[in-house]
């Protein structure tokens, strides 16, 4: 198993190295001093911010020092845009950001399992048919528009038929007070839900006729028939055989919807003012703050492949073979 | 199985025979029946169709079926609501006061005379009328435009006084005769003066046909198909836009869907026919862009191409005003769909005897190659196009919000982003027309797509891309 991992982890390396090889090129395709200082700086004053950014250094030489300092997650550059060092503006969004993404995944990965499995287990009836029907429909419409539809009925028409703000049209407060969990959970729940639910509903029109497919396939399969002949029921048949044999497509879907996920939660951060690190990425290039860019897609990428590791040896836990291949 | 070729036929040699066995035409395939005799997937298909030609017809400098001009005119006041629903008094005062507003602007202007004559909105004009009886018009329609807006102050102050008193009456147990006398009254007061708004605002609507008369025979049309769906904020025709937006999403779709199977199909093919080392390449290259999120890729490389001050030759434009940064943008991703689904496929063939036999017959590596594997993926390009079409439509409005995408032309993207604010206060014109139309084009090409992989790999898992 260790042997497994040690393999994912070295796999991935050099694909993390060349990533940042590639977003550090490409962010300086474009001199990034002059695109921010804008037209009318002077030559002198361009060439004095390049050399204290130290951009007119050879760029191998950048970017090995860019890697040491990110191996040691030492990002003490000053950002361009405000007037805190690159760490200080990029580490307190990681937080915003996993309290709608993690949330968001797991969440819809159960609704939609269910919802899979109900439409599996009443194959061909009507409320299968209305359940995929309703699925591909779904996935017609933009995300902005779940988005946009949400903000509208969820925080401005729910407050106004109930008379009291239960979502919040935007924003976003700290909420991890571990001291009182419940205060807690409901800080989450006034900032993050809306956003999260938003992002269940989109996610499922894919994931659920994803999730039938498998269940029916399983479903039709020989150790199923065999499990109902020696007399197993049906609740047996469904949860100790079918789901356990699913498990590895399941697997396989969540890390599909991943960069779904990720995405969705950056339109979501823009729109509803959390402060995450889609959001950061967003406003750093807009401002061409170019040393936070070059932090928060780093960093990003360093989380994502994490996360892609995590899902393999996850695989290798549900499905020992994996591990010999 | 009556319409394949007749086998009855005495084969001359063994070549023919075999022709003969094979379904020839295309229409003969097995695959290409089952599609054909999907009906719904045949009606996605029209409708396909009916986009592509409309795209066609607004781009063709000939037709220009609906000219950028057109799109991003003026053509009536803001938020008019589509279908020629009828808007509420208050909306309904508005636009009266628009109209008035705009002959205001025109007469104050340093040279009346001509701002007069400007002053159209598309089809609707300003009344052929002399200067001095404009004047006159004009003071006529402000005296009932503050007449209206007293009446509708004075409805509004009444409905406050009702509010109080329900509320007296409610919090009261018993509540004396005078109180409902009183209520009683005030309700008479305020539907007298509601009824003085109407009166009003029809008048004043009157005074404006007359000052701005609706065209009538072909004018007349041309203009109602532009109310059709309601204006937006800025008051352009949001029918037309919309419908100028087919050109726009279809021309994003072909182009990165084109070039995304294209590159992917080939390093797919390649990778997974020849491998070693060149598979070792492609696959590593494709599991490196898909390492991080396509946002991100989405995000930096639009910025970055936005960026770069190039004029384009043939269009004569700035880089940034062209929709190349979106089409470098979905192609850096979409590509590795396609990709990895066909050197899938590729590998497969690789192993089947047709192959095996080619090479035998001594074929070199590209014509195998481009004679043998590729045909055989076919149905996966087609597939991979509709779904990285769809993707493109789709992506498109995620970099339009974020500001990124199309500029200086209307899209759905656009349509969508700029319709937040007025959803929030409950105009939901230019958000449902874009939906609708976005809706259609996409649910065709998922019908499409679907109906190509029931018919050429029945036994695909459906939903995996």
């Amino acid at each position: 198993m260790w042997s497994y991992v040690v393999r994912r982890v070295l796999y991935n390396v050099p694909i993390f190295l060349v990533i940042v090889l590639i977003l550090m090129a490409l962010l300086r395709i474009n001199d990034p001093v002059a695109a921010r200082l804008g037209k009318v700086a002077s030559a002198e004053a361009i060439a004095a911010e390049r050399e204290r950014m130290g951009l007119n250094r050879p760029f191998l030489r950048q970017y090995a020092e860019f890697l040491w300092d990110f191996a040691r997650m030492d990002f003490s550059e000053r950002s361009w845009d405000q007037a805190q060092t690159v760490g200080q503006v990029v580490f307190p969004s990681v937080v915003p950001s996993l309290s709608i993404t993690v949330p968001a995944l797991a969440l819809s990965a159960c609704v939609s399992i269910v919802i899979g499995l109900i439409a599996a287990a009443n194959r061909g009836k009507f409320i299968d048919r209305a359940l995929m029907l309703g699925a591909v429909l779904g996935m017609c419409v933009s995300y902005l528009v779940y988005i946009i539809l949400g903000q509208k009925f969820g925080a401005f028409w729910l407050s106004e038929r109930l008379g009291t703000r239960v979502f919040a049209v935007q924003g976003y407060e700290d909420w991890t007070t571990w001291s009182q969990p419940l205060n807690a959970v409901r800080t989450w729940a006034h900032y993050c839900l809306l956003p999260v639910l938003i992002s269940v509903v989109v996610t499922m029109g894919y994931d659920t006729r994803f999730y039938r497919a498998v269940i029916v396939e399983q479903a039709t399969s020989d150790y199923v028939r065999t499990a109902r002949a020696k007399g197993c029921g049906e609740r047996r048949v469904m949860f100790k055989h079918l789901l356990r044999n699913a498990m590895i497509p399941i697997i396989t879907r969540i890390m599909i919807t991943l960069p779904f996920v990720v995405v969705g939660s950056l339109l979501l951060e823009i729109f509803f003012g959390i402060p995450g690190m889609g959001r950061t990425l967003y406003n750093s290039i807009i401002n061409r703050d170019f040393p936070v860019t070059q932090a928060v897609v780093a960093l990003l990428a360093a989380i994502f492949i994490a996360s892609n590791i995590l899902t393999d040896v996850l695989y290798a836990v549900v499905d020992p073979r994996v591990r010999l291949s | 199985m009556s319409d394949r070729p007749d086998q009855s036929k005495q084969p001359t040699d063994l070549l023919t025979a075999r022709a003969g066995q094979r379904p020839s035409g295309f229409f003969e395939q097995p695959g290409v029946r089952k599609f054909v005799r999907n009906r719904p997937a045949v009606g996605a298909l029209t409708v396909i169709a009916v986009f592509l030609l409309l795209a066609l017809l607004i781009s063709m400098p000939g037709v220009n079926l609906v000219p950028l001009e057109r799109a991003t005119e003026r053509v009536g006041p803001d938020a008019v609501p589509g279908f020629f629903v009828r808007a509420s008094d208050e909306k309904r005062a508005a636009f009266a006061a628009f109209w008035v507003r705009e002959l205001d602007k025109s007469l104050r202007a340093s040279d009346p005379e001509q701002a007069i004559a400007a002053l159209a909105f598309a089809e609707r004009r300003i009344a052929p009328l002399e200067l001095g009886a404009l004047r006159d018009r004009l003071a006529e329609a402000q005296a009932m435009l503050d007449g209206l807006d007293e009446a509708m102050g004075d409805a509004e102050d009444a409905r406050f006084d009702l509010e109080d008193l329900a509320e007296e009456l409610a919090g009261e147990d018993e509540p004396s005769d005078a109180l409902r006398e009183q209520e009683r009254e005030l309700r008479e007061e305020l539907a007298g003066m509601q009824r003085v708004v109407r009166e009003r605002l029809v008048a004043l609507e009157d005074a404006i046909e007359s000052l701005y008369p609706t065209p009538r025979g072909r004018e007349g049309f041309a203009y109602r198909v532009r109310l059709l769906a309601g204006t937006d904020g800025q008051g352009r025709s949001l029918l037309l836009r919309a419908v100028y937006s087919i050109k726009v999403a279809v021309q994003i779709g072909v182009v990165t869907a084109l070039l995304s199977v294209f590159v992917g199909t080939l390093l797919g093919a390649a990778a997974g026919y020849i491998g070693g080392p060149v598979d070792h390449a492609v696959v590593w290259l494709y599991s490196t862009i898909s390492s991080i999120p396509y946002i991100v890729w989405l995000v930096v490389v639009a910025f970055v191409v936005r960026e770069i001050n190039w004029t384009v030759p043939i269009l004569d434009k700035q880089l940034n005003q062209t929709l190349f940064p979106v089409y470098a943008a979905f192609v850096m991703n979409f590509w590795v769909g396609p990709c990895r689904v066909i050197r899938g496929e590729a590998l497969k063939i690789r192993g089947l005897d047709y192959v095996q036999a080619a090479t035998a017959v001594g074929c070199g590596r590209c014509r195998v190659l481009l004679r043998h594997v590729l045909p055989n993926t076919t149905y996966l390009v087609f597939i991979n196009f509709s779904l990285l079409f769809v993707g493109a439509i789709k992506g498109e409005v995620i970099l339009s919000f974020l500001g990124l995408g199309v500029q200086g032309q209307p899209s759905w993207g656009i349509m969508i982003r700029d319709s937040q604010p007025e959803v929030v206060v409950g105009f939901f014109w230019q958000l449902g027309i874009a939906t609708a139309f976005m809706f259609v084009l996409v649910l065709a090409f998922n019908i499409v797509s679907d109906a190509l992989q029931d018919a050429f790999d029945p036994k695909h898992v459906a939903g995996e891309a």
